[in-house]
């Protein structure tokens, strides 16, 4: 499990991607989080959904409630036009960090 | 199952978020927890496991009462009527703690105006606690008797019909012996004398004699029957008692001395109103600083404030005047 704060910093870009591409519901987006990180990143119910609202809150993502056939409803998030040149920003500048983190850890290994 | 909604909102409970708010938060949140539930790994897991699993997800509940509260902005800035049961029990409880959170947090953070409100309760108060104080000694206390409310008055009548206090002492013995209706019958009479030999100092107000001393004859049985023991009834009236008594004596209604009373406090309530006046535009003029929408010359509050304080302190001088013109002259001369 990633420490605290880095899950943190990295969260909302986390579930910025994940709408991208089509809206997904809270326990969707949890799922996929905990499945594409193979169990590295975990998300309970109350880290993500304070999170979520919060990007709610910032017009990054809207929430709608979807009913659909033989399911209950659930609330769908979709990215805001807002979202996404943020989304745009903060995945470029996680590359740079990365990158920036992987050059110095490197050196140190070589 | 596990009523999922219901494990929320108990974790949610205090969080304080707008209701409708909540509502769908709630809503949400047991969808997922529903989801989980219903999607355990393999299908083999017992129901109290996947319980287990599901309600776990509700770990840290604290962080997100907490979260959620920092996200939502609660309702928090409007003020909460106390006593609104507004969701549930176990609220309201919530709610006022906060409440005396948030008084004490704004106090901390504003101590002039702390101590201004502090001063101005302390000394709203005290006045009052003042006035009760007189208001209680003078008409809400009974008399220092031992059965003031069975105390009273016999009355003639004249063959013209007219009502007459005065018996001869005969007929008080008569009266006295055969009564029958009552504990005791006590008897008394007013006469006045000169005092000294002096020539008759004349006050220039009053017209009375300041060597003229008045007094009351009592029969034997006067203190037991009235329960005073000996102790000179104590009226509780101010000093001046002695000289209402003279000025009743001398043939004054009770409607002049307390009118009289009156002039003369309202010289005082007057100096005291102006005085308080200023004071509280002092202090609302501090008050203007710190808080938002107050002007220092509210019109109506000031104008209602001088109303009720010049009220509330001409019954302080009526009712102790009035009182001490119900005094018999000869007892007030006597304790003067």
């Amino acid at each position: 499990m990633l420490d605290r704060e880095l899950k943190k910093g990295s969260a909302e870009l986390l579930i910025l991607s994940l709408v991208e591409v089509r809206p997904r519901h809270g326990y969707e987006i949890s799922k996929l989080i905990e499945a594409r990180s193979d169990g590295v990143l975990k998300f309970n119910v109350a880290s993500l959904y304070p999170l979520l609202y919060r990007l709610e809150k910032r017009g990054w993502i809207l929430g709608r409630w979807v009913e659909k056939a033989g399911q209950r409803r659930r609330r769908y998030y979709r990215l805001t036009r807002e979202g996404r040149k943020v989304l745009a920003a903060q995945r470029s500048g996680w590359e740079e960090f990365v990158a920036a983190i992987n050059r110095i850890t490197r050196a140190e290994n070589a | 199952m596990v009523d999922w909604k219901e494990e929320i909102r108990h974790r949610l409970a205090g969080s304080n978020i707008e209701p409708s708010r909540e509502a769908e938060i709630v809503d949400e949140l047991a969808q997922h927890l529903e989801d989980r539930y219903v999607e355990l790994p393999g299908g083999d897991a017992t129901p109290e496991e996947a319980t287990r699993v599901a309600l776990a997800e509700l770990s840290e509940s604290e962080l997100l009462a907490q979260e959620l509260r920092r996200v939502e902005r609660p309702v928090m800035q409007e003020p909460v009527v106390l006593g609104t049961n507004r969701r549930g029990r176990g609220k309201v409880i919530a709610d006022l703690w906060q409440d005396l959170r948030y008084g004490a947090q704004m106090l901390i953070k504003n101590p002039g105006f702390a101590l201004i409100a502090i001063v101005t309760l302390a000394l709203g108060i005290g006045v009052n606690t003042a006035l009760f104080t007189v208001f209680d000694a003078f008409v809400l206390k009974p008399l220092p008797l031992k059965n003031p409310d069975r105390i009273t008055t016999i009355e003639g009548r004249t063959r013209e019909g007219e009502r007459s206090r005065l018996f001869s002492y005969l007929d008080y013995l008569d009266y006295r012996d055969r009564n029958t209706a009552f504990a005791g019958l006590a008897a008394w009479n007013k006469f006045s004398a000169p005092l000294g030999e002096g020539p008759a100092a004349i006050d220039e107000s009053t017209v009375v004699p300041s060597n003229f001393g008045f007094g009351q004859i009592v029969s034997g049985n006067y203190f037991s029957v009235l329960g005073a023991e000996m102790a000179l009834v104590s009226f509780v009236v101010s000093r001046r008692t002695r000289e209402i008594g003279i000025r009743l004596a001398l043939g004054a209604q009770s409607s002049d001395v307390i009118s009289l009373f009156l002039r003369q406090g309202s010289k005082l309530i007057a100096i005291g109103v102006a005085l308080g006046l200023g004071g509280g535009a002092a202090i609302s003029g501090l008050l203007a600083r710190v808080l938002v929408d107050i002007s220092q010359f509210d019109p109506l509050a000031f104008f209602i404030v001088a109303a009720l304080l010049a009220g509330v302190a001409l019954l302080a001088c009526w009712v102790p005047a009035r009182r001490a013109t119900k005094v018999d002259p000869i007892v007030a001369l006597r304790e003067g």
